[in-house]
């Protein structure tokens, strides 16, 4: 089959366009509107992006965002920040088990968030040792990158959950 | 011309600032802190909401080409967004006169907590478990006479449990072994007593066990019959948003604990409530000052196990969570023993063993350190108590104002009092997770995820069915936002065999499950010869439908069972002459055990090609004038698909036929291809024409046949 496709980071220009969506050109071709997706969005959050047409095909992958030109850096890392959009938990202000749910008030890189999560299996996912994603009810994502650096109450009200 | 410039970013709820999107008289108007901007609706070709990882975003696309973000939003908001843009767009398309919007509510309003699932807005704080607690009561009235006795019972044996403590203190001690005692000597008496009143109370609680056994087993089988019925009733749609195998589990588990509720909590809080008021009472009776003490080191029990147990409890749950990942890994490996062999993963397996069940000795060790410290401490606590009483009441005896009889008994009742508090303590906790339990349960009986249904007057009943469908601008979606087909519209005619090809996840499925109204269509609408299918009679319009799934689903039973399943009364011939059909009749009648050979069992080996034939067998003895093939040669190697395809031809005959299949070889037969892409109907035609069309079904077809040419087999 086919090996994998590597966009020419020499010909790949990515933008960000007046209506807020990332437009490639790419040689000769032009896509008004590009889908990106991370391979690896835990371990390679700036490597190994797939870059597709909306609903479609693939059109390649980067390999590292690094090597672009740095407007086109900066418009993916932009989307990426939009489409992953997951708050680091820098404290936990509340935890509270009620009814079966999960009520947490937390406070991230982004501000304050309120959020309900529920059975244990669906809500967390350990990344690594140290690194956590609590995903709530409606599927949003709020990641703990070190717990180990979180306060002592903090750690305390996720004991049970990690 | 629009001015977009500006709009780099648009943010609801994912950034600082907030945004509005409203519609206001024809238009549709954004605003920020800064600034305010509109669009005319004749400039708008559509909204529409995209879901990404976490967050989903509402674009919309204007009449010029243009695309434009305008919110950002987390993935909670997917209801509201979806149903703004639906509104808009029905109105920008022409579909309704205006747009009429209802904003979803995402907190309670009384105490405003955030609904834990928005699409069900029940709050469980403000859920009312009085009324809940008088539904579970409800269940109870056809054994009132049952749980009538059974409280007398119990009244009765709180009562005799009383006089224990008093015959073996008071009597024994001032009344029979003082000399100036009203039974003096009459030791045996008093024995006798004390032996009849434990006989009497053991033969009670024996009983009134035995009883209460049978009503809270009864009244569980009764609430699960009523969910599993409830569970039949309710439309696929119901499962595909709970997911079958948790919701069982679910089910079981709460009703588990509602027979809890009835068995064991019930009876005890009646028991020991009795028991602490009649206890509290005598003590006071006997000596108030006394009494006091006694009751002195009950708040701080009470404060002690309510601080103890939340970490206890937080213990026993890394430990619960530790043993079943133990659980999961020994699964996992055991489950995979040839991969694991294959790739001699032994020493990797082991360690990875090794490693959970090093978790769980430390987890457990944790827990016991903590139960062998925090038990004992807690009986020492109410040790100290006894210990006060003798102490206070001891100097009291040696003046001479208090009998030493009065004591003992004290000292016995003061067991009966700390025990039951423990489990008063967390009468708050087991009072509400029944509750909620309950309510579970009544949501799954409650549900209203049904099919659409005619009033009984509307139903229409056509007989026999001919097999002519048609569908009208069918727009479906699994989940709101997510539409899996759009405006779709065909005409089929009866007897017409159809093949559905597209790539997967382009709809295939999802349109066999309209048509065949397993879901109704959010919107558009099916006809089956001319008649809305939502008012077909729903028993007459599935027994006229058949299926052959790919993963054929054999029920335990035997196999002549599973063959008459849509006519359980089958004659043996008819049976026999459907397995013929079906090209089974040689093998199953070589089996041991012929057609009485009961599948499900471990030692029947049937090959797939073989169950297939098995569920051929049973859509032609059903003779439905609809069929539905779903894939149904994918599982099966080459030589017997030949046979299983042979079966085939033999039963589409004669009826209306929608076959899916992605080896488009196997669709030969069909008619007519509808070709499916991204949920819209592409393409219609003969195979040669589709061919000559040079559109998407071209392209599928030569890269399956350059596929399979390339290795070797023929396409």
């Amino acid at each position: 089959m086919n090996d994998l496709h590597y966009l020419d980071v020499e010909q790949a220009r990515f933008r960000t366009t007046p209506g807020g969506l990332v437009s490639l050109s790419l040689g000769d071709e032009f896509y008004p509107k590009v889908d990106l997706y991370l391979a690896f969005p835990f371990t390679y959050p700036d490597r190994f992006i797939s870059v597709h047409e909306p609903e479609g095909d693939e059109i390649g992958l980067i390999r590292e965002l690094a090597k672009l030109d740095s407007v086109s850096q900066e418009a993916i890392k932009q989307e990426l920040q939009w489409r992953y959009y997951t708050p680091k938990i820098t404290r936990i202000l509340s935890y509270k088990e009620e009814f079966g749910h999960t009520y947490w008030e937390v406070e991230s890189d982004r501000g304050e968030h309120e959020f309900v999560t529920r059975g244990r299996d669906q809500t967390v996912r350990n990344i690594s040792e140290r690194r956590t994603l609590i995903i709530d009810v409606s599927g949003n994502r709020y990641e703990i990158t070190d717990v180990t650096k979180l306060d002592a109450r903090s750690r305390q009200y996720l004991e049970t959950l990690l | 011309m629009i001015v977009v410039d500006e709009l780099q970013i648009l943010i609801s709820d994912l950034g600082v600032e907030k945004q509005t999107l409203s519609w206001q008289q024809n238009k549709l108007l954004w605003k920020d802190h800064k600034q305010t901007l509109s669009w005319d609706a004749s400039e708008l070709k559509e909204l529409r909401v995209h879901h990404y990882v976490s967050s989903i975003t509402l674009n919309a696309e204007f009449t010029d080409g243009q695309e434009l973000v305008l919110l950002r939003g987390s993935l909670g908001h997917a209801r509201q967004y979806q149903a703004f843009s639906q509104e808009v767009n029905n109105y920008v398309q022409g579909k309704t006169d205006q747009v009429d919007w209802e904003e979803v509510v995402e907190r309670c309003p009384k105490c405003n907590l955030h609904y834990p699932d928005v699409a069900h807005p029940i709050c469980p704080r403000c859920l009312d478990r009085r009324s809940l607690f008088r539904r579970v009561l409800g269940l109870t009235p056809p054994y009132a006479k049952q749980i009538g006795l059974m409280v007398f019972l119990m009244l009765t044996s709180s009562v005799i449990a009383l006089f224990s403590p008093y015959l073996g203190g008071r009597i024994l001690f001032d009344e029979v072994l003082k000399p100036s005692g009203k039974y003096a000597h009459r030791l045996g008496l008093v024995i006798l007593a004390m032996f009849l009143v434990q006989l009497l109370s053991l033969l009670i609680s024996i009983f009134q066990g035995r009883i209460n056994s049978r009503v809270a087993a009864q009244i569980v089988f009764d609430l699960k019959t009523q969910v599993f019925t409830a569970m039949q009733r309710l439309s696929l749609k119901f499962y595909n948003h709970q997911q079958t195998g948790s919701l069982m589990t679910r089910v079981n588990n709460d009703a588990t604990h509602l027979q809890y509720f009835f068995h064991d909590g019930l009876p005890f809080f009646i028991v020991n409530s009795l028991r602490l008021v009649g206890i509290t009472i005598v003590l006071l009776l006997m000596d108030w000052q006394l009494a006091l003490l006694v009751l002195i080191p009950v708040p701080l029990i009470v404060f002690i196990t309510m601080k103890v147990r939340p970490m206890l409890w937080r213990l026993y749950t890394k430990r619960f969570r530790a043993s079943s990942r133990l659980n999961a890994v020994v699964n996992d490996s055991l489950g995979g023993v040839r991969v694991v062999k294959a790739f001699g993963k032994e020493g990797q397996e082991i360690e990875r063993f090794t490693k959970s069940n090093q978790r769980v000795f430390d987890v457990n060790q944790e827990v016991g350190k903590m139960a062998s410290t925090v038990f004992p401490a807690l009986s020492y606590l109410m040790s100290i108590g006894a210990l006060v009483i003798w102490g206070v009441g001891g100097w009291r005896v040696l003046k001479g104002d208090l009998t030493f009889g009065v004591l003992m008994t004290f000292t016995g009742y003061l067991g009966m009092l700390y025990g039951p508090l423990d489990f008063m303590t967390r009468i708050v906790d087991w009072w509400s997770s029944s509750m909620n339990s309950a309510q579970r349960i009544f949501e799954v009986i409650d549900s209203t995820e049904m099919l659409w249904t005619p009033e009984p007057q509307e139903i229409v009943s056509l007989g026999k069915i001919q097999g002519n469908i048609e569908a009208r601008d069918l727009t479906f979606g699994y989940e709101e936002g997510k539409p899996v087909l759009e405006n779709i519209s065909f005409t089929v005619q009866a007897g017409e065999m159809i093949g559905i090809v597209g790539r997967s996840g382009s709809g295939k499925s999802t349109l066999i499950n309209l048509v065949t109204r397993l879901y109704d269509p959010t919107s558009g609408t099916i006809l089956i010869d001319g008649v809305d299918a939502r008012y077909l009679n729903q028993q007459e319009l599935r027994s006229q439908v058949g299926m052959v799934l790919q993963d054929t689903f054999l029920f335990r039973g035997t196999i002549y069972d599973n063959i008459a399943y849509g006519k359980p009364n089958a004659a043996p011939d008819e049976v026999m002459r459907a397995a013929q059909i079906a090209n089974a009749h040689e093998f199953i009648s070589k089996l041991p055990d012929g057609y009485e050979t009961v599948l499900g069992v471990r030692d029947i080996n049937l090959s797939g090609g073989e169950r297939q034939r098995i569920s051929i067998a049973r859509a032609v003895l059903h003779d439905p004038q609809i069929l539905i093939l779903d894939e149904a040669t994918a599982s099966i190697d080459t030589e017997t698909e030949q046979l299983v395809q042979e079966a085939l031809e033999r039963l589409v005959q004669g009826r209306t036929t929608f076959a899916i299949a992605h080896r488009l070889s196997t669709l030969r037969q069909a008619d007519r291809l509808f070709v499916l892409d991204r949920g819209k109907l592409v393409e219609v035609g003969s195979h040669a024409e589709l061919l000559k069309q040079k559109g998407v079904y071209h392209k599928l077809f030569t890269t399956q046949r350059d596929a399979l040419s390339h290795v070797g087999v023929a396409g």
